[in-house]
């Protein structure tokens, strides 16, 4: 009997085997319960499942989202729902950066100790208010009217993103069906354009040209290239849009010229290019709050210089994302020091406790020399005053540049506009985009001067 | 007023938390009432010597070899000599192919033969002269108690709280869904009468005085039968019936093992059977979701390879006294091979690693051989590649494993569905009824353990998990003190299935391991299965010495 007794060990490792897996699988469940549990699989938390999250609120405490009799509840302008559709989300989550995807967690208080459907006594749903404000963003909707576009504008001094509307959009209280991929009415309507897509930058790809020229030579701004209208490199022709002549870079940039920044780009070379895009933070994707934005692209390792030159007027595979932008923009309004710009204010519960505020949470990348970042402030400003005239941005003393991005043969290019204002009390920049559109100063530019002129009248 | 009720409902699943965790202490803690202390039997004396051998066990090895119950020191004994061991008629000693032979009073035995007190063994150059425990010399300690007396809750009250257990599940659905607490109250019910039923015919029909390892398969039961009775009440009787059956076959086998030496006889017989319902099953299969595991006449189901879990313990445990005198497992191993061969035809893959896990257990206690284990092992990693490279398909089902909540409207549906619905449930859970996961397919028989953590909670899952833990360190703790190895034996491995099943289950369905689709013991709605559970079940209550032992005062 006692060899049967020692030899019954093999059942012990089998129960100790088993007791190993209920500890692994209570490990696993404790760690990852918010992913599993606010999944959009869970049938829990769809349609009424909402109906217990906290609210989302506006910089001006406008409220965006709220629940109420097991019903959620959107403000009650359609355009503002409209306009901040991306941005808050709707209910069946098919908007994966909307703050009721990412902030279930927080909206609900999920813990995996009450689980998904606590008592009533028990909950603990919490508030969430934006660093957004949805009239401007209303605006910008309509400014945007039925373009496929996004609309971006960031306080550089503080980081708070004022404005973030990405169309085409749709009323939260009445989803689209879509049987057609292809329709363009909702190409891409669950993306955040803001956030999750990069586009062919064009034009406005030139500054960061100019910005790598400044950070790496001495005599950038004196430069001089002449333009013919076309240059032929390794046998191919980069072409402009006129001939421009003898340019030094200011002017350049003020005539957004091809050959010189394709003249530029292929001088300071490959190796510099790369490592300038990167250390602007190219090729990465950027995390505001919990949101993982589309990376930019830019990576001329492999070309020729023929494909360089066109890299630095911002073709080839160049992409640029209209975060990224305002990122970049940060930096050059602000000495080269760039705040993360960020979309969440504060988190409180419901009796009003505060569980998370931004100001304890800012943080910063120096993306520029304070040289290079007003060098480029200045030309950019050069550029408005001289281009478009100080009338598309009254009394803002903006800088800012257009860019008009080729994308494919049998389709309009993408209109871009970026900048901001110099002024101290609207410390704001902005970034507009229009895809399949035309010229970045004929369709972006009115948008943008839109949104701004309204973002600083209010103020 | 309607304030009150989540607050009446949150209390209602915290109270029915406390209890069954207070359910499953008490039966466990009183599994030790009225356990033998480790005691001598009786005593065998060396003539010359003087020297006193205590007999502690019902079977026991004599021999040179160190690790036999009673050994002793003399060149002229084969390593393992003879087995002495105690029948309800007596004890008896066997001559287990010694090379010089067993003498009783002089004469040489042949076979199995009764010893009497004062009789005169004779083995190798020694004579030993047997005597009862309180005729040592030594061992004055043999007038403390015979047993411990931990004062347990009775049987009958621990049962008793279960039903009030199950009424506090119906108070529940109650407050959830008032409309249908009729409906749900009344199989329950039914439940329970059946329960306190099968406690009377164990108490007065079989005079058992225990009933500690019942109650907890009970427990088991009522958990998962609240959840089903709250999906679909039409689900219920056939699963009913299926526990009634259990309960019969389970006093059954108790029955018909209670003398080992009888079972030897049938073991052929058994295996015999238990082969051809297999071919019956390969040949008139029907298959559902997959694998060929079903048969059924009329309008009933069956899965026959259940039933052959049964069979196969019969078939793989044996006595000490044949453990000595037939070392082979060549019968065994091909009968293995056979069961495990047709489930791998049948596709039935979770059931055929059950199997393999009875094996293991089965050949390592009877021939301690740590190479057969390693062999087998290897055959079995072997086998598994070569069906995976002629069957490739079958690599789909394991294609997302440990990644299925990346897949969750492709292959990892179910398990994705699983974790999240666990989540959702907390520690207390959503309440009877009102999860999602009961909506999933399949959902009562293989993703058991995922509605339980759902609907009541994560506590009350592990408590599941654990319930079936405890089964097997009770066989575990019995395998010394059994009446015999053949109880040993089978009580080890009939635990090493329920745990093996019910690990496959639930880390299965979680996504630890890949997902084979097998019932949670006792929970899981499966007529079959709760059957067999039951079956499995039997040998473990067996192995218990007080079960034939003790009787009702
Ligand atoms: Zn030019």
């Amino acid at each position: 009997m006692r060899e049967t007794r020692i030899r019954s060990i093999i059942l012990s490792f089998i129960i100790f085997g088993f007791l190993f897996g209920l500890g692994l699988l209570s490990f696993k469940l404790f760690v990852n319960s918010a992913t599993y549990a606010l999944s959009p699989i869970n049938r829990h938390l769809l349609g009424n499942g909402l109906s217990r999250a906290g609210d989302i609120l506006d910089r001006n405490n406008v409220v965006l989202a709220h629940s109420e009799d097991e019903k959620r509840l959107y403000n009650q302008d359609v355009n503002i729902r409209k306009a901040l559709l991306h941005t808050v989300g709707d209910n069946e989550s098919h908007i994966q950066t909307s703050i009721q995807s990412l902030y279930r967690n927080e909206l609900y208080g999920y813990n995996f100790i009450f689980g998904i459907d606590p008592p009533e006594f028990l909950k603990n749903s919490n508030n969430i208010k934006l660093t957004i404000d949805s009239n401007i963003c209303k605006i910008a909707l309509n400014a945007l009217g039925n373009n496929r576009g996004a609309v971006c504008v960031c306080n550089y001094k503080t980081g708070e993103i004022i404005c973030m509307v990405s169309t085409p959009t749709y009323d939260p209280y009445k989803p689209p069906v879509i049987t057609n991929d292809k329709d363009p009415n909702y190409e891409g309507v669950y993306l955040n354009r803001v956030l999750s897509c990069s586009f062919t930058p064009g034009s406005v790809f030139k500054v960061v040209t100019a910005a790598c020229a400044l950070e790496n030579e001495q005599d950038a701004e004196d430069r001089i290239y002449t333009c013919k209208k076309i240059m032929d490199v390794d046998n191919k022709k980069i072409t402009c849009m006129a001939a421009h002549g003898e340019k030094d870079l200011k002017n350049a940039l003020m005539r957004s010229c091809n050959i010189y920044f394709a003249s530029l780009a292929i001088d300071l070379g490959k190796d510099k290019m790369n490592s300038f895009t990167n250390s602007l933070l190219f090729n990465k994707r950027l995390q505001i709050d919990k949101i993982s934005t589309k990376e930019s692209n830019y990576n001329v390792t492999n070309s020729n210089n023929y494909e360089l030159g066109w890299s630095g007027v911002g073709q080839y595979t160049d992409l640029l994302n209209p975060m990224h932008s305002i990122v970049i923009l940060n930096a050059i309004a602000n000495s080269g020091e760039s705040i993360d710009p960020y979309l969440i204010k504060e988190i409180s519960e419901s009796d009003g406790t505060i569980k998370y505020h931004i100001d304890n949470n800012i943080n910063s990348h120096t993306l520029l020399t304070k040289s290079t970042a007003d060098k480029l402030k200045s030309m950019m400003r050069y550029n408005v005053q001289k281009n478009y005239g100080d009338s598309l941005f009254p009394g803002l003393n903006a800088f800012a540049k257009t860019g008009t991005g080729e994308t494919s043969e049998n389709k309009k290019p993408n209109a871009w506009i970026f900048g901001g204002s110099t002024n101290e009390n609207t410390p704001y920049s902005f970034c507009v985009v229009v895809e399949d559109s035309g010229f970045g100063i004929n369709v972006a530019g009115p948008i943008a001067s839109t949104v701004m002129k309204a973002l600083c009248k209010v103020k | 007023m309607t304030d009150l009720v989540p607050i009446i409902l949150f209390s209602l699943k915290v109270l029915t938390i406390i209890l069954a965790i207070l359910i499953v202490y008490f039966s466990f803690k009183s599994t030790k009432n009225f356990s033998r202390n480790r005691r001598t039997l009786i005593l065998l004396e060396d003539i010359n010597t003087k020297e006193e051998l205590p007999i502690l066990y019902w079977e026991n090895t004599v021999g040179r070899n160190k690790h036999c119950d009673i050994k002793i020191n003399d060149p002229a004994i084969s390593r393992e000599h003879a087995v002495i061991f105690r029948r309800k008629e007596g004890w008896f000693i066997t001559d287990t192919n010694s090379k010089y032979g067993v003498f009783l009073n002089g004469e040489k035995i042949n076979g199995k033969t009764k010893i009497f007190i004062n009789d005169i063994i004779t083995l190798g150059e020694t004579s030993l002269v047997l005597k009862t425990a309180d005729q040592s010399k030594e061992i004055s300690s043999n007038k403390e108690k015979l047993f411990k007396n931990v004062k347990p809750l009775r049987p009958g009250k621990i049962l008793f709280f279960i039903t009030l257990l199950n009424l506090l599940f119906i108070g529940e659905t109650f407050i959830i869904k008032p409309n249908s607490v009729i409906n749900v109250a009344f199989p329950i019910i039914i439940f329970l009468a059946t329960c306190w039923i099968f406690f009377f015919i164990s108490k007065y029909l079989f005079s058992r005085a225990t009933f500690e390892i019942e109650n907890l398969a009970i427990l088991l039961i009522s958990i998962g039968l609240n959840v089903i009775v709250n999906y679909k009440v039409e689900l219920i009787f056939s699963q009913l019936i299926s526990i009634a059956l259990g309960m019969i076959c389970f006093l059954f086998i108790i029955w018909f093992i209670k003398n080992p030496d009888n079972v030897k006889k049938f073991r052929l017989l058994i295996a015999i059977i238990a082969v051809i319902f297999f071919v019956i099953n390969l040949l008139f299969a029907k298959e559902i979701n997959g694998s060929r595991n079903w048969i059924s006449f009329g309008g009933l189901s069956l899965q026959p390879s259940e039933f052959i879990k049964i069979a196969f313990i019969f078939v793989g445990a044996s006595t000490l006294e044949d453990l000595q005198t037939t070392k082979n497992l060549t019968g065994f191993i091909l009968f293995s091979a056979i069961c495990i061969g047709a489930l791998f035809l049948m596709k039935d893959f979770g059931t055929a690693c059950v199997f393999f896990v009875g094996f293991l257990v089965i050949a390592f206690m009877r021939s301690g051989s740590i190479r057969t284990l390693i062999f087998s092992c290897a055959t079995a990693i072997l086998g598994s590649f070569l069906v995976l490279t002629f069957k490739p398909y079958i690599k789909d089902r394991f294609a997302v494993w440990g990644h299925a909540f990346e897949y969750p409207n492709a292959a990892g549906y179910q398990q994705a569905r699983v974790l999240s619905y666990c989540a959702s449930g907390g520690l207390f859970g959503v309440g009877l009824g009102n999860g999602y996961l009961q909506y999933i397919f399949a959902s009562m028989s293989d993703l058991m353990f995922g509605v339980i953590c759902e609907e009541l909670g994560f506590i009350m899952a592990m408590l599941v998990a654990l319930t079936i833990t405890g089964f097997a360190f009770f066989a575990r703790g019995q395998s010394i003190k059994s009446r015999s190895t053949f109880y040993s034996i089978s009580s080890c491995a009939a635990a090493a299935m329920l745990i093996f099943q019910a690990a496959l289950h639930i880390f299965g369905s979680t996504d630890i391991l890949p997902l084979t689709g097998v019932t949670l013991p006792f929970v899981s709605l499966g007529g079959s299965s709760m059957i067999s559970s039951f079956g499995l079940l039997a040998f473990i209550k067996a192995s218990d010495e007080r079960t034939y032992a003790i009787r009702r005062n």
